[in-house]
């Protein structure tokens, strides 16, 4: 009974969630190396179908209606972002599809590994290569941290990752992606897990570029978009659950009255 | 909810506000010597996870990934960038500039850090007693000590930083003092205490001591200045980016909040 409410419903909730993913992405819109998230719906089917049943019910009519909406899974969008020039040393920018493999000290006290894009680098009081916001210690390709020269103020790194003081190696970067991209989430901090931990190693043009910083990936023109649009649909959604609410008002005047 | 989107779209602003001050307080001092920019780094909160990956999606499949929502930004920290600034020819007797990464010492009052703050500014000046002092307001002395004598002519400061000078009634020049300068392993790691100084903290490392031209601390150029390397150009395209998203974070806020007025008005 009065199915279409519920469907309303089930609309206004997911244009709220995606309100929430178009804020986080928009109050991210300067964060360096921040790759913007996206919320997909799909249509839900009949919970006839969805269990498994045939189209030929007794509820036929119900069935064809379909069940409103379902989230899918967050989704992050992994498109290359702006390099701006910076002309920082400690700068870096990831130019294709790796991340760099960083650690930072867990609470527990033994070490967690993290991906990160932010190339936003400082020297920590150890001389280590650190990630400028969490302090997370940049990995080499050796799996230790990259330590440098603290005598030294000279750093370069070059397209490969390799990273040189006066001349002489000191370090690889460590580049890799996650053997599946879909075990990607999002810890906050510019930091990202990977699910279940399985690193390979980064496409071979996955390039290092010093002096510069990847932009945040967030589209200000289609997330302001994405704005008008949900919030839009929430109000339509509203304007339903109302009409059904009223409906259901009329039903209950006209034949809810005892005589 | 969008009690959420409210939420995360006020980090976003009062995050774009702290840039915005770290901007303001580079462009007022684009002529202020020895002044390094700072910027505001912005970076993701933490995520609230709605449903953990594994859980049963209705359908008899099983969620790949989880659905998550962020919380909005925050400005981690700023970092200062010693980048060298300009030079800047005054021809002075007791400027200098650092061309390197060092600093110089001063002594600053005991119960601030250690005792001795760091500073990239070289405007230096002769005090009453003829010691050598920064010409920033408080007046702090270099460290270590240097004295000039009432009567020398023809200062020179040399570039590893020796401080000399002729003397009447002796043929030869006379050494008035060696200065040295400092570095940091993590610079961006110093706290700034206003008047051009810097105090070392637990993230930069202890100071590094040296004779100039020596070890990266730079050598010294009498008669030159370092000037602010706070680039108007970055600091105004930073301006308008912070605005216009501070601007976008306020279209959320309403965007939610008309939201909220028509679920709240959904029994009328």
């Amino acid at each position: 009974m009065n199915y279409g409410f519920h469907l309303a419903t089930a609309g206004v909730v997911t244009g709220m969630r995606r309100l929430d993913t178009i804020a986080n992405n928009l109050a991210n819109a300067q964060t360096v190396g921040f790759k913007a998230d996206f919320l997909n719906l799909e249509a839900r089917r009949a919970e006839n179908l969805e269990n498994g049943g045939l189209y030929h019910d007794a509820n036929r009519a119900l069935d064809a209606l379909g069940g409103g909406k379902l989230f899918q899974p967050t989704g992050i969008d992994l498109r290359q972002g702006a390099l701006r020039q910076t002309g920082r040393s400690l700068d870096i920018a990831l130019e294709g599809d790796g991340f760099l493999l960083v650690q930072n000290p867990a609470v527990s006290g033994t070490r967690d590994t993290f991906v990160s894009r932010a190339g936003e680098l400082v020297r920590d009081k150890d001389s280590r290569l650190a990630l400028a916001g969490s302090g997370a210690t940049v990995q080499g390709i050796d799996g230790n941290p990259i330590v440098l020269d603290s005598e030294d103020p000279d750093l370069v790194i070059d397209a490969d990752g390799r990273v040189f003081q006066s001349g002489n190696e000191v370090g690889r970067l460590a580049l890799v992606m996650p053997a599946d991209m879909s075990n990607l989430r999002k810890e906050g901090r510019d930091l990202m897990r990977v699910l279940g931990g399985q690193t390979v190693p980064a496409p071979s043009d996955t390039g290092v570029k010093q002096g510069a910083l990847e932009e945040s990936t967030v589209d200000a023109v289609l997330a302001l978009a994405d704005l008008v649009k949900v919030s839009r649909g929430i109000e339509f959604s509203t304007k339903l659950m109302q009409y059904q609410d009223q409906m259901m008002g009329r039903l209950v005047d006209v034949f809810g009255r005892f005589s | 909810m969008s009690y959420i989107a409210l939420n995360t779209a006020a980090t976003g602003m009062s995050a774009c506000s702290i840039s915005l001050d770290v901007t303001a307080n580079n462009i007022a001092n684009a002529n202020t010597t020895g002044f390094k920019a700072s910027r505001a780094n912005f970076e993701d909160l933490f995520y609230q996870e709605l449903a953990q990956p594994g859980l049963p999606a209705g359908n008899a499949v099983q969620r790949p990934t989880g659905l998550y929502v962020g919380l909005g930004t925050q400005v981690s920290g700023t970092q200062i960038n010693f980048e060298q600034g300009p030079a800047q020819a005054t021809g002075l007797t007791y400027d200098m500039m650092i061309e390197g990464d060092g600093f110089f010492q001063l002594q600053i009052p005991p119960d601030v850090g250690e005792g001795i703050g760091y500073t990239r500014a070289g405007n230096f000046t002769l005090n009453s007693e003829g010691q050598l002092v920064l010409a920033n307001s408080p007046g702090y002395a270099l460290q270590p000590e240097i004295q000039i004598p009432e009567n020398a002519q023809d200062v020179n400061i040399s570039q590893d930083g020796v401080v000399s000078g002729s003397v009447p009634g002796q043929v030869d020049a006379v050494e008035f003092g060696q200065i040295t300068l400092v570095r940091f392993v993590n610079p961006s790691g110093l706290e700034t205490i206003g008047n051009n100084v810097y105090i070392p903290t637990l993230a930069s490392g202890q100071p590094l001591e040296g004779e100039p031209t020596l070890d990266g601390l730079g050598g010294i150029r009498q008669g030159f200045l370092e000037a602010s390397n706070s680039d108007p150009v970055t600091e105004l395209v930073t301006l308008i980016k912070t605005q216009r998203t501070f601007e976008m974070n306020s279209q959320v806020i309403q965007a939610s909040s008309e939201t909220l007025r028509n679920i709240t008005n959904l029994r009328s």
